[in-house]
């Protein structure tokens, strides 16, 4: 009797390779016909800082040492987070043509702008550490050698998050809408331009439930003090990115089939 | 019994999709009106209902039928981008549709680029892809375009960008939808020439189009789809003038 060909599987393709072409097609993209390039992505985060130092250095300069330098960290990597949110959600409907006519995991289409606008900020930390260095005289100290690992804890969270966010973008057409309103209510309950002591202690717990306030605490503690990350909560926001990244993987794969037929009615 | 060199099985095979039918937008608030109300919008439209069939590696089926008969939702189930509504579908082999295969591509990136985007996109690995590159670009005929911004080309140079990077791409079953229509004579000529070689390698191909001269010309096998159901299915040079 004739062996019986084995039932319909994946396929495997080196998709690794297919990641990195579009993360390098969207950076390309993105500085493609601009004669400012990368200094595009630079005004974004400097015309914020500038707008926010003006306003409440006076007020806020009180409470915190070094407030420019405490207003900047938060800035960069708030812009990471918002900019990669902001791309995700639409990710699916952007890449459509794409999804409809290949056959690769769709998690890519989500990770590489992701990806992207990580390595975007990975330059804006390679111009703000100098900054801080030669302007505000904040000197390198050794613990800024765990930067590296808070980034890559916040890319995690982000993607795993991004995902998530894709496809609630794929099933409602308007999430890119109530995603912009939404995290512009995070950008005010995330302690980017003011410090949490000014907030009411009760507050304080509620807005500490957010990874993103706990990396900023400790991506300044790193920067500006010269002090570890806390191991604790590193851990803890370790756990939660990778669980969230799987989590998301998850979502995507069993949502791939229904995600064709969405973006195709 | 399926045999060892199957290469595709569809049992009783379906695929339907919710259409909307008041110009609804998908959205948070419309969610929320019709888990209130018990309203949807949307009807269940079956684009393809109760086919049957095995295809053997080597064998080439011709796909027939009018606009809206279902040809493309077929060749996108058996690229396993869309998965059936009802029955079964096996696919043996590494696949991709063969159709619209530009629509994806980066039309502000240059040429050689989207032939790097398009081989990652098909599965080839970056060797594979610098070891075919130069074969792709003479398939192609694109050589004085290769710096050109991709959407710079006309339509027809710009579907043989991915055409060649498909030929290229190492695939067991190859799906081809209506793309040889934006082609010249000389290069869908090349193309008939690399399918009927597939199928001496022992490769599949499943191709759907309105001209009955190709179909029958190419195919071993035709099946003629009306309204999403199989109204002939055997062999091509059989196939009845209007079935």
């Amino acid at each position: 009797m004739p062996a019986l060909p084995s039932p319909s599987r994946k396929p495997r393709f080196p998709y690794r390779r297919l990641l990195l072409e579009l993360v390098l097609a969207e950076m390309k993209l993105r500085d493609q016909g601009t004669a400012l390039g990368f200094l595009w992505t630079l005004l974004h985060p400097v015309l914020m800082f500038t707008v926010l130092y003006m306003l409440f250095i006076k007020w806020v300069g009180k409470f915190v040492d070094q407030y420019a330098v405490y207003l900047l960290v938060g800035i960069v990597l708030w812009s990471f987070f918002q900019r990669a949110t902001s791309v995700a959600v639409v990710s699916f409907n952007r890449q459509r043509l794409l999804i409809m006519n290949y056959r690769f995991p769709r998690e890519i289409v989500v990770l590489s702008p992701v990806l992207a606008v990580f390595w975007s900020t990975l330059l804006e930390f390679a111009v703000l550490l100098p900054c801080l260095w030669l302007i505000l005289g904040v000197a390198p100290r050794w613990a800024w050698c765990f930067l590296p690992v808070l980034l890559l804890v916040l890319l995690a969270l982000t993607a795993g998050f991004s995902l998530f966010l894709a496809v609630l973008g794929a099933e409602y057409q308007d999430m890119d809408r109530i995603w912009a309103v939404l995290s512009s209510a995070m950008f005010y309950l995330t302690p980017i331009f003011y410090p949490m002591s000014i907030i009411a202690e009760g507050r304080q717990k509620l807005l500490l439930l957010s990874p993103l306030t706990q990396l900023l605490i400790d991506a300044r503690a790193c920067l500006m003090q010269g002090q570890a990350p806390r191991l604790e909560v590193l851990a803890g926001l370790a756990v939660l990115a990778a669980l969230s990244v799987v989590a998301g993987l998850g979502l995507v794969r069993s949502y791939q089939y229904r995600l064709v037929d969405r973006l195709m009615v | 019994m399926p045999s060892a060199e199957l290469a595709i099985r569809a049992r009783n095979l379906g695929k339907s999709f919710w259409m909307g039918t008041r110009g609804e937008r998908r959205t948070v608030p419309q969610m929320l009106r019709r888990w209130v109300t018990g309203n949807s919008p949307q009807r269940l439209h079956w684009a393809l209902q109760n086919l049957n069939f095995d295809i053997q590696r080597g064998e080439i089926l011709g796909v027939m039928g009018p606009n809206g008969a279902g040809k493309s939702t077929l060749l996108l189930l058996l690229a396993r981008i869309l998965a059936p509504s009802e029955g079964t579908l096996q696919v043996f082999g590494k696949t991709n549709p063969f159709f619209q295969l530009s629509a994806g591509l980066e039309h502000r990136l240059t040429v050689l680029d989207n032939f790097s985007l398009c081989s990652a996109l098909l599965g080839m690995s970056r060797k594979h892809f610098q070891k075919k590159l130069s074969e792709m670009i003479a398939f192609s005929g694109l050589e004085e375009y290769l710096y050109a911004h991709y959407g710079e080309l006309s339509a027809g140079f710009a579907a043989r960008l991915p055409l060649a990077t498909a030929i290229h791409a190492d695939l067991d079953i190859i799906l081809v939808d209506e793309m040889l229509a934006v082609g010249d004579h000389a290069f869908q000529s090349k193309c008939m020439e690399v399918f009927r070689g597939f199928k001496k390698q022992g490769k599949t191909l499943v191709i759907a189009s309105h001209s009955r001269d190709l179909i029958q010309s190419l195919s071993t096998h035709a099946l003629y789809l009306d309204k999403g159901r199989p109204v002939y299915l055997g062999d091509a040079t059989d196939m009845p003038p209007a079935p």
